[in-house]
């Protein structure tokens, strides 16, 4: 998400509508784009197996980022958004890591977010819902390619407080933000040519806003859980160039009915193991963490099978460490499992200048 | 031994007769350096074309075109193009830099009279090369690199920020020394922003955050800099002269909104691995296997093609163009090789004793017919060697020549002379060796023909009298008649060579009648010789008439010249007096309206509205003709389609119909059909005739036209298919017009009519608008333009022939030195004697002009009748320029007098025998 | 006695070839009374030719004075000794010299027309002397259709057109055979004696010598010595040939 506030800094905000409480919902409208704002991404994180046992994980994100809303220019190829789009398969049995990544501009219909229904498209790549409300996501580059149907699972679950994600101290720092946290999946993943079909669990998240961070924030480390007890903990935990912590990360601990749990900086602490992963971009990730969740009686700790899935984009010149997680640990003293996402941004130089408005 | 014979025999004595020798080796360069020039020249249009195109092009390996363009609301349904690698869309175009540079105060405040002025050609203006693409989807198919850049780009209407400091790059950026892509789009957002080469930017003056005036049509706007291009892929065309922008911006600046010149493919090698730097271009059974494939599922309207296909049809296009700027330079050589031819036949009458000598003391007659070669060879090879540098030289002032030509008529090229070739240097040996050597042959022969008795014969240096002999004319005959068998042959590949071969065949056969004419004339001219000119005229023509066989190669070298001369005269001064005609009774309009940049192929220049709006409201104006051309491909080759107002046409206008007999009548059933009228050129190029059906590609796909009218043009010789506006409109869209004709209410006055609509145009805005009077004299002016290199190309061949004609006189000169001598001994003064040399040279003159002119009118009904409608397809009518050719004769005459003013003096050297 | 026609006083000439200078004449003097036939006798590179050719105004002494009918030629500009040969001097060659292009007619009419004289009386004149040296039928011929000794005949008539104070020939006999050659010199001896015309000639033939009145004998550039010759000109007396006679040559 780095790469798209990076992308947004050579804009003001001026003119794009900012986060704000009070924010009501309505899906499936919500799922669908928000052009008024400048920022906008689909997420999707998933852990699939074959048949056989066989392991994956993938990410597929579409991303939107504002750049002018009223160009000059009346050329279709006027530069209104820009969109982004990355595509990762991890592969641990096989010690792969494959990603590919578009950068596009609109143009006559090249790529796109449409309002009235929930359809992203850059170039070839999409994801939309199709009539019985899955959402369908298809995804091809040179040597990773997903090709998968997700139905809904558990109710959106909102993240934050009054239809609100805060990131920063100033009120507009902030965006609206809803996952899916656990989305029955079936499909074809492709790893160097090679097609498996697969079937597991994803998470996407769907997020909107203007500005995010602010100066002192150098990036921040997120990870989406699904526990083996029929439960989902989101966690994000922003860190300031003074390596302290920011008071504004946050998560999000949804029920196995659905029902949410905000949690605040104060009710949760995330933690490197001490554990490291240097990368060929030359940043170094901790790769291992443990959660603590006093309030929930949470305890858990989460370790990676394969240590390299960093995502290095051309495009953005950005990098990022996003992969699928193991996690054990234990919930009141009951021993639990589960799988998830890990994603750490801002190991690669001080992104708090640059993305600053 | 024969290398020192051949160095005590040719070499000395070459060293010996200097003047004779310099003049052969110079009229052999000049032959050579022309020949070469005129390589140079042509390769110098196409190949200026070409580099742009192959620097431009990248890695694209297949384009996808269509008429007049592609529609870009198709390009979301070409996405299956990925799946043979990188593709990307561009607009692609000229425009001209308006006003020096930054610090030049703007022009745009001008007066419309200057505005009239030919503001594209001035020196302050500079045509560039304008690329629009997506920069995030072209860096796969071509290489930027990018030196200094402007810090964070500010779109309009929001301040400056300072999150990317200037000459640096974000921190966060993993690419050492390069911008991301995105950073790089950053750079072009905004509608003004372009980077420019460093060249350019050195060249004119230019910094980062300059602003600059492009002028695109007839619109003049104002860019900003926004970073520099170092010397790498498109940057490397034509001197740096490169401007990049947003393909968004590109598509308003030259407004061509809606839709895309092309795009562009590059084919991933099959399997290799995303990083690109190993990827390896792909072969070319590669290229033709994804051609193929791509055609196969490319929606009718569009078409794939190799890059290098747009650069044959510029080629083909300019073909007909270059052949005759070929076959003349030609002229040049051949003059050059009659001198060869001259040399060594002087050389060995002049040495006949000498190689009797030879042959008496055991020199075998190989061996002097090796010597005599050999001089041959030493003049071909200096003359090569002067010629290679020469025609470096003239090669400059020859595209100088051509250059408005080609831009005016053809593709718009920034022409500079392409360097001298290996292949180059290899073609002029190729040429000017072995061709010496057969003008030599001969001679050198007739050489080796000479017994050990000559030896002995004493002063028989000069022949006696010649005899005509019925004999000698059946050769000459025969070749005749076989010129005028060729001359009814038709055209080989659009090309006219059996033409050409008539003409050659024509000169030959002159040629060979050339001695047989001027034992003719002398015979005749004896006594009004003598009562004219006195005792000089008579001893002027006795020494002619001596030496009739060898002042004949001269002559006919000088009359096949001069014969070139008065036939394109004939042909240019008739085909003038036939546009002259044409403009007349086609040119209808009061006033005519273009662009300010004049629009050529890949380079399409537009009117846009407020310029048509200024016009149309004027109260003046009665009612206005739009006109739109766009390049068709029609058989492969280049043609002009073109959209006018048939009703207008109808009521206002007037073309000049070659079939049917009721134009008018056609053109009516044309309008709101699918019917065509087309240009003659076209016409006698492709076969057609009214009734046919034309199958044209549209954007819908290749669709049928009748075509119901041939008309008259002299302006385009690719040729040009018209249709009704309205037809126009259904198949290749509402594009807007590159031109404008306006009828006048009676009453008003063209000129105020002009002046005032310049001077309600605003600042950003330029039209060219011409009276109906300045129309006509333009056309004339770049007619006769076009025809000024091939002038040039006349006068070098004289030139050559003249050097020759002085290179006889001199060598008859010093032959005849005794009987010079002895004329000054009983009492001729040295003005009689030279004023009897200068009689011979202009004698000899006169009858290469008579010579000439009769040839000269052969050939150029040869160039109006078949080369010309071959080549061209124009119908021009015969005309005589009288008064021309009178002129010409007469400074031909003063010309080869002047020629015979070395030898002149030479001759009146006293020379007496001293004892020995 | 008047002043000689002809008078030469220590007259030198050298030729510069290289790095070597040859004296072609070494301080030669003599005089030439109006009416004089003198013959210069010696072997070849004597400096007979060169004498001939600065007492013909055709050259130019390195020293000493040529003055002929009391002009001193090196005073004259090259146009007046043009205008001095074209009007009082005459030459024959040993090799005929005629313009090949010319009839006979025109080739002896040539002085007369380059000094500006008119066709008609050029071509009398031309006629009247070819009549006297015996080719008077073969005016309308060109040279390459007559003998030598028509040629000879021709150029001789040539010399005198225009009816010059002194004749020069250089080896006028050279190029022809003996008879041919006395035919010639009898003409010569002639002209001399019946028309008052002065020759001065050049050869290194006993025979011719014995024509002339005076022979002057050189050797290295240097008169050997001047002798009489046996007092009656017509000693070789050869007959003249006939008017209408074909030459055998």
């Amino acid at each position: 998400m780095l790469l798209v506030l990076s992308l947004s800094t050579v804009l003001s905000a001026a003119d794009w509508r900012e986060a704000a409480a009070g924010y009501r919902f309505v899906f499936p409208r919500d799922h669908a784009s928000h052009p008024e704002y400048k920022i906008e991404w689909w997420y999707y994180t998933g852990n699939v197996e074959t048949s056989a046992g066989r392991r994956f994980g993938y990410q597929v994100t579409f991303f939107r980022v504002g750049v002018d809303q009223a160009p000059e220019n009346p050329s279709r190829w006027a530069v209104r958004d820009l969109y982004m789009a990355h595509l990762a398969v991890s592969d641990p049995e096989g010690r792969r890591y494959r990603f590919d990544e578009k950068l596009t501009r609109g143009g006559p219909g090249l790529s796109g977010a449409a309002t009235d229904r929930y359809h992203v498209w850059n170039e070839d790549w999409t994801a939309s819902l199709d009539d019985q409300g899955r959402h369908v996501i298809k995804a091809a580059g040179e040597r990773a390619g997903v090709d998968l149907v997700l139905s809904e699972g558990k109710a959106p679950a909102i993240n934050g407080i009054d239809g609100i994600s805060q990131k920063g101290a100033q009120a507009g720092n902030a965006s609206h933000y809803y996952s899916l946290t656990r989305m029955p999946t079936r499909g074809v993943i492709t790893v160097d040519g090679e097609r498996f079909e697969v079937s597991g669990e994803s998470w996407m998240d769907h997020e909107f806003g203007t500005s995010f961070l602010e100066r002192e924030q150098q990036g921040w480390d997120w990870l989406s859980l699904q526990l083996s007890d029929g439960r989902e903990l989101m966690l994000y935990q922003l860190r300031r160039s003074d390596g302290t912590r920011d008071p504004r990360s946050s998560g999000t601990l949804v029920d196995t009915d659905g029902r949410t749990t905000h949690l605040a900086a104060g009710a949760f602490t995330l933690a490197p193991t001490g554990q490291t992963f240097t990368a060929p971009s030359g940043a170094t990730y901790p790769i291992g963490w443990t959660i603590a969740v006093p309030g929930l009686g949470l305890d858990l700790r989460v370790s990676t099978p394969m240590e390299n899935q960093e995502l290095f984009t051309r495009g953005a010149g950005i990098a990022y460490w996003e992969g699928l997680v193991d996690l054990a640990g234990t919930s009141r003293g009951t021993r639990l499992t589960g799988r998830g996402y890990l994603e750490m941004t801002g190991y690669k130089g001080s992104l708090g200048r640059v993305m600053t408005q | 031994m024969q290398s020192r014979l051949f160095n005590q025999f040719i070499l000395r004595r070459m060293a010996q007769e200097r003047t004779r020798t310099l003049t052969t080796v110079v009229g052999i360069a000049l032959g050579i350096a022309v020949v070469l020039a005129i390589q140079l020249t042509n390769a110098s249009s196409v190949r200026g074309f070409e580099t742009a195109l192959t620097s431009v092009a990248g890695r694209t390996s297949i384009e996808i075109v269509g008429t007049g363009g592609i529609d870009e609301t198709r390009l979301p349904d070409l996405g299956w193009l990925r799946a043979f690698g990188g593709m990307s869309p561009v607009i692609e175009g000229e425009m001209a830099i308006v006003g020096s540079g930054p610090d030049t105060p703007q022009q745009g405040s001008s007066t419309p009279s200057t505005r009239t002025e030919r503001g594209f050609r001035a020196p302050r203006t500079e045509a560039v090369k304008v690329l629009g693409v997506d920069i995030l989807q072209d860096l796969t198919l071509r290489d930027y690199a990018l030196g200094e850049v402007q810090g964070g780009s500010t779109p309009a209407g929001s301040k400056p920020e300072g999150s990317m400091p200037e000459g640096s790059k974000p921190e966060g950026s993993q690419h050492e020394g390069s911008l991301t892509s995105q950073q790089f789009l950053e750079l072009l957002t905004s509608p003004r922003a372009i980077v420019i080469t460093e060249k350019l930017a050195r060249r004119r003056g230019y910094a980062l955050g300059d602003e600059l005036q492009l002028m695109a049509g007839d619109r003049v706007s104002t860019f900003v800099v926004r970073g520099l291009l170092k010397d790498e892929g498109p940057a490397k065309v034509v001197d740096g002269s490169f401007v990049l922008m947003d393909i968004a911006a590109a598509q308003l600046a030259f407004d061509r909104l809606g839709r895309v010149d092309r795009l562009d493919v590059q084919l991933r090698g099959d399997g290799r691995a995303a990083d690109e730097a190993a990827a390896t271009a792909p072969g070319s059974a590669e290229i033709d296997a994804a051609l193929a494939a791509i055609s196969a599922r490319l929606p009718a309207g569009l078409t794939a093609q190799r890059p290098s296909r747009r650069g044959e049809q510029v080629e083909r296009m300019l073909a007909a163009f270059h052949l005759n700027l070929t076959a003349l330079s030609w002229v040049a050589l051949v003059v050059g090789l009659f001198l060869v031819y001259n040399t060594v036949t002087i050389s060995v009458i002049a040495r006949r004793e000498e190689i009797g000598m030879l042959r008496a003391l055991g020199v075998t007659r190989r061996q002097v017919l090796g010597l005599f070669l050999g001089e041959a060879a030493v003049l071909g090879l200096a003359g090569t060697l002067l010629g290679i540098g020469l025609g470096r030289v003239l090669a400059d002032a020859a595209v100088g020549l051509t250059r408005s030509t080609v831009s005016t008529l053809y593709i718009a090229t920034a022409a500079s002379t392409p360097a001298l070739a290996g292949w180059h240097i290899v073609l002029a040996f190729a040429i000017g060796l072995p061709l010496s050597l057969v003008a030599a042959s001969l001679p050198s022969l007739e050489a080796s023909r000479v017994p050990p008795t000559a030896a002995m014969r004493g002063s028989d240096r000069l022949e006696s009298r010649v005899r005509l002999r019925a004999a000698v004319l059946v050769a000459p005959a025969m070749v005749l008649l076989a010129a005028l068998a060729l001359a009814q042959l038709g055209p080989v590949d659009g090309r006219p060579l059996f033409g050409y071969a008539a003409s050659f065949a024509t000169i030959i056969g002159a040629s060979l009648l050339v001695p047989a004419f001027i034992f003719l004339l002398a015979r005749s001219l004896a006594g009004p010789l003598r009562r004219l000119l006195g005792v000089e005229g008579l001893l002027a023509h006795a020494n002619l008439a001596a030496a009739i066989p060898r002042l004949s190669i001269s002559v006919a070298a000088l009359a096949v010249s001069l014969s070139m001369m008065v036939a394109v005269a004939v042909m240019i001064g008739s085909f003038r007096d036939t546009v002259a005609y044409w403009v007349g009774q086609t040119l209808q309009a009061d006033l005519f309206i273009g662009p300010g940049l004049q629009p050529t192929v890949g380079s399409e220049q537009t009117l846009s509205a407020p310029v048509i709006e200024a016009v149309e409201a004027h109260p003046g104006v009665e009612a206005v003709d739009s006109f739109r051309n766009i390049d068709l491909v029609y058989n492969g080759n280049l043609v002009v389609l073109g959209a006018g107002n048939f009703d207008l046409v109808l009521s206002h206008g007037s073309l000049l119909f070659k079939a049917p007999a009721d134009g008018r009548e056609a053109l009516r059933r044309a309008i709101g059909t699918e019917s065509v009228v087309v240009s003659e050129a076209f016409a006698n190029k492709y076969g057609t005739r009214p009734g046919d059906t034309l199958t044209l590609q549209t954007p819908q796909g290749p669709r049928p036209f009748a075509v119901v009218a041939v008309y008259y043009d002299y302006a385009v010789d690719r040729g040009v298919i018209v249709m009704d506006r309205g037809t126009f409109r259904r198949y290749f869209g509402d594009l807007t017009p590159t031109g404008l004709a306006a009828y006048l209410k009676p009453g008003f006055e063209p000129e105020r009519v002009r002046a005032e609509v310049l001077a309600s145009l605003d600042e950003g805005h330029r039209a060219f608008i011409y009276t109906n009077r300045d129309l006509r004299a333009e056309v004339l002016r770049i007619f006769d333009s076009t025809f000024a290199i091939t002038y040039a190309l006349e006068i070098v061949a004289i030139v050559v022939a003249m050097l020759g004609v002085g290179a006889t006189l001199l060598t008859l000169v010093l032959e005849r030195q005794r009987d010079l001598s002895m004329l000054r001994l009983i009492g001729a003064a040295r003005r009689q004697v030279q004023r009897v040399i200068v009689i011979e040279a202009a004698l000899i003159g006169a009858a290469s002009q008579a010579i000439g002119l009769v040839v000269g009118l052969a050939l150029s009904v040869l160039l109006v009748y078949v080369i010309n409608v071959q080549s061209f397809g124009w119908t021009i009518q015969f005309r005589v320029p009288v008064t021309f050719l009178a002129q010409v004769s007469i400074a031909v005459i003063v010309a080869t007098a002047v020629a015979g003013i070395y030898p002149a003096r030479r001759a009146t050297r006293l020379v007496v025998e001293r004892d020995e | 006695m008047g002043m000689p026609l002809l008078s030469a006083t220590d007259l030198t000439k050298t030729y510069t070839g290289g790095t070597t200078t040859v004296r072609a004449l070494d301080g030669v003097s003599f005089t030439l009374e109006a009416g004089d036939f003198v013959a210069l006798m010696g072997p070849s590179g004597c400096g007979k030719s060169t004498l001939l050719h600065l007492c013909g105004a055709m050259d130019r002494p390195t020293s000493g004075r040529v003055v002929l009918e009391g002009r001193h030629l090196a005073e004259l500009t090259d146009d007046e000794l043009t205008k001095l040969r074209r009007d009082r001097i005459g030459f024959v060659f040993q090799f005929f010299n005629l313009l090949p292009t010319l009839t006979l007619g025109d080739n002896i009419a040539l002085p007369c027309l380059l000094g500006g004289m008119a066709t008609a009386e050029a071509e009398a004149r031309a006629a009247r002397l070819a009549e006297r040296v015996g080719i008077g039928h073969r005016l309308r011929h060109y040279p390459q259709e007559v003998s030598g000794g028509e040629m000879q005949r021709a150029a001789i008539a040539r010399a005198l057109v225009h009816e010059p104070a002194l004749l020069v020939a250089d080896e006028p006999t050279g190029n022809l055979d003996s008879e041919t050659g006395a035919r010639v010199l009898a003409l010569l001896a002639e002209l001399n004696r019946e028309m008052g015309i002065t020759i001065l000639l050049a050869t290194h033939a006993q025979e011719v010598a014995a024509a002339s009145g005076r022979v002057m004998r050189m050797k290295d550039g240097r008169f050997a010595s001047a002798e009489s010759a046996p007092s009656a000109p017509g000693a070789i007396a050869l007959p003249l040939p006939d008017a209408n006679a074909v030459p055998a040559v």
